[in-house]
């Protein structure tokens, strides 16, 4: 009994952390059983092959007040009948010269049980072939349960097999169709970002085509609409807050499950149109790579010039500064257009609290900027004024993540190639990390790691440059980043952290300055095309970057 | 299908099915197997309409047929119950589940796991949510493998303790 008990307990606990969850088979089984319906209708209706109806109106069987013996009876006269007309008219074939012959109609008897056996063919599955039996004929079955714990299975008595329900008529099984789809471009994989997979929307399937028949109904069961991601949930944040931090449904009638049943793409837990997500200060980032800070409840869409998501409960932050689509954040029929800036927006009883962050952000058909906030009803937009110190210590802002704007593992190398250094292995050991890992690195009293972005990089407000790194032999540091447009590099120069310690740099990108007259940071808008971390030190001092990333801090002017 | 029995059949589905897919998973069956036992169940009960007294006696009836639909598929693939008694563990399931498929139960002791600290929610992690062996997370926690036999005896236990003080 302790290890039954044991058993449940250890499964228990593997849902619970969400290795292994009960999954929604509803839309599964009601599209089986539509088909099982469908199937039945084109079975013979006697016979050895008869398949029992499967729907009745009432849980009452029909057939059981009429006595087998009537049928018995009447079966023998419709036999003589049948013998009768099938003689008399093989007598007439056999004297008719232009009567097919033997093979023809042997041929022609082939091809009609062909034809009519298909479409139960189309279903049979190999599960169905391993088991000895048919279920739906053989299989005992419980009877109606009595309201006690745990009824004991009766067998259901055999029904005859000459006695059959007439087929009633019903209504067409609604097959599934997938939805069109959406007309909204799909965001395209930031420039800056070459390690970071584009979201993959699902083929296009041709107008007209049709589904092949697969060999086990049991897996056929709804072709999946056609889904747009959305948003993603990035590892380190699903990984930082383990379990139970985000919760996720598929639909407002579906129940909440964690995140972590969910599959991971390159780390990342991608959402899609129509989920529906709640956490309490999660973060995440839209396709478009904006930054979202979520406390509460929302539901993702597209929308005709970017995405939509709708703010069910509670509070969001979002950072869409220079993405490549709008934000529009929804609820109960207001609109918020979050273009090229960041805001606050909480919704209390049918209004959005509106709060500029960065930038500007639109709604009942006026803009906010930065600094302001304003409130909508569906009466309109209150009047616009200045935030005041205590909007500032939004928790959502006080908590702010730093949003990524791309960053560099090199694994695999950079696709835009290295300009120094060379990729190597090391272990999770030699890395102080979880996981075995690749570095760039490079060895010599001028060593250098550089390399190539994957196009060139557009500097954005509040950006900031970090670098994991660890150096050996080294006097002083230089971190710079090239621009085409100057023909320079803007850098600063670093002291070297511990001397074979991993450290983390992080840097302003408005901190650095052009290497030629020490003066001028980079702006905003500046196009950066590669990175470099440089040391002058002893003649065997080395250099290893871990990653590189480039991240943006919403700058509040407070 | 007509609407009426669609709609009677999805609400049986979506009350129950997380239920029999646990009690599925429970006395054997892997989790592609529990999904697709899970459908027959339904799908013969469905053929065969019953008078629904209460959802503990329903919960009860899907147990059995799907447990009859267990056996029929072990026999068919000549494989060994991997729970020996299986009326004890059908009645120690039907505790655990209540009238609710175990989703009390389960909303419980994931409050108590986010609760945990320390190792113990270490060793949740590494044994239960990335499946290591015992002695595979015991060179993980640097931990002898008696030692962590030991603590997740403990964790399970102080687990056990705490839903049942938040079922209370």
């Amino acid at each position: 009994m302790n290890d039954e008990r044991d058993r449940l307990e250890d499964l228990n606990i593997e849902e619970a952390v969400g290795r292994s969850t009960p999954p929604d088979l509803a839309e599964r089984i009601l599209a089986a059983a539509g088909k099982r319906e469908l199937d039945d209708a084109v079975t013979p209706i006697s016979g050895r092959h008869a398949v029992p109806r499967t729907h009745r109106p009432t849980g009452r069987r029909m057939t059981s007040p009429i006595a087998r013996k009537n049928w018995q009876g009447a079966g023998v006269v419709t036999a003589f009948a049948l013998l009768f007309v099938v003689g008399l008219i093989a007598f007439i074939l056999l004297n008719d010269p232009s009567a097919p012959t033997e093979q023809d109609t042997a041929e022609t008897q082939e091809k009609t049980d062909q034809d009519r056996n298909q479409p139960r063919q189309r279903f049979e599955t190999p599960t169905k072939k391993r088991e000895p039996s048919s279920p739906d004929s053989n299989e005992e079955q419980p009877t109606q349960p009595a309201p006690t714990d745990e009824p004991e299975p009766e067998s259901e008595p055999d029904k005859p097999e000459d006695v059959v329900d007439q087929p009633e008529p019903r209504a067409p099984v609604e097959e599934p169709q997938p939805e069109p789809r959406d007309t909204v471009k799909e965001p395209e994989p930031e420039p800056e970002q070459p390690k970071e997979e584009p979201v993959k929307p699902e083929p296009e399937q041709p107008k007209g085509a049709v589904e092949q028949p697969k060999d086990d109904d049991k897996t056929e069961v709804k072709p999946e609409p056609k889904k747009v991601a959305v948003a993603y949930i990035p590892e380190d944040a699903w990984r930082k807050y383990e379990f139970g931090r985000y919760s996720v449904r598929r639909s407002a009638s579906d129940e909440w499950n964690s995140i972590h049943g969910l599959e991971k793409e390159m780390g990342r837990i991608w959402l899609y149109e129509g989920w529906q997500l709640k956490t309490g200060t999660g973060e995440l980032y839209f396709s478009n790579g904006a930054l979202l800070q979520l406390d509460g409840e929302v539901e993702f869409h597209t929308h005709t010039r970017g995405l939509r998501i709708e703010l069910i409960d509670d509070d969001l932050y979002v950072d869409n500064v220079a993405s490549s689509s709008t934000v529009f954040v929804t609820h109960e029929g207001l609109e918020v257009e979050v273009g090229n800036g960041a805001a606050v927006i909480e919704s209390s009883s049918g209004k959005l609290g509106i709060f500029c962050v960065d930038g500007q952000v639109s709604a009942g058909g006026k803009l906010i900027a930065a600094g302001h906030k304003a409130s909508l009803s569906n009466r309109g937009l209150s009047s616009i004024n200045e935030v005041t110190r205590r909007d500032w210590s939004h928790p959502l802002l006080t908590g702010a993540r730093l949003r990524q704007l791309g960053i560099e593992d090199f694994d695999p190398a950079p696709l835009g190639g290295m300009i120094s250094g060379k990729i190597e292995t090391r272990t999770a050991e030699q890395l102080g990390l979880d996981d075995d890992g690749h570095v760039a690195v490079d060895n010599g009293g001028s060593a250098s790691v550089a390399f190539r972005f994957d196009g060139d990089h557009e500097t954005l407000r509040g950006e900031k440059v970090r670098v994991r790194y660890r150096v050996k032999g080294a006097k002083k540091l230089i971190l710079q980043m090239f621009c085409p447009a100057r023909n320079d590099n803007f850098g600063t120069d670093i002291v070297p952290g511990k001397e074979g310690e991993w450290n983390v740099l992080e840097i302003a990108l408005s901190d650095l300055r052009n290497r030629e007259t020490h003066k001028d940071a980079p702006p905003p808008g500046t196009v950066l095309s590669s990175f470099a971390l440089a040391l002058t030190g002893q003649d065997d001092a080395q250099i290893e970057v871990d990653w590189v990333e480039l991240v943006r801090e919403a700058e509040f002017e407070k | 299908m007509a609407t009426d029995h669609r709609q009677e059949l999805e609400e049986l589905v979506r009350a129950h099915q997380r239920g029999v897919w646990r009690y599925l998973r429970y006395i054997g069956a892997g989790n592609a197997e529990a999904d697709d036992l899970t459908q027959e169940t339904f799908l013969t009960v469905w053929k065969q309409p019953f008078e629904q007294y209460d959802q503990k006696a329903t919960a009860a009836y899907l147990r059995q047929v799907a447990k009859n639909k267990f056996l029929m598929l072990l026999r068919a693939q000549k494989r060994r119950p991997e729970v020996n008694d299986l009326d004890a563990a059908t009645q120690l399931f039907s505790e655990f589940a209540r009238d609710d498929g175990g989703d009390a139960h389960m909303l419980a002791l994931t409050g108590c796991i986010e609760a945990l600290q320390g190792k113990a929610k270490q060793v949740v992690r590494i044994y239960y949510y990335e499946g290591h062996s015992r002695a595979s997370a015991a060179t993980e926690m640097q931990m002898t493998e008696e030692g962590i036999k030991t603590l997740l005896r403990r964790v399970k236990d102080a687990l056990r303790e705490c839903v049942e003080r938040k079922l209370k």
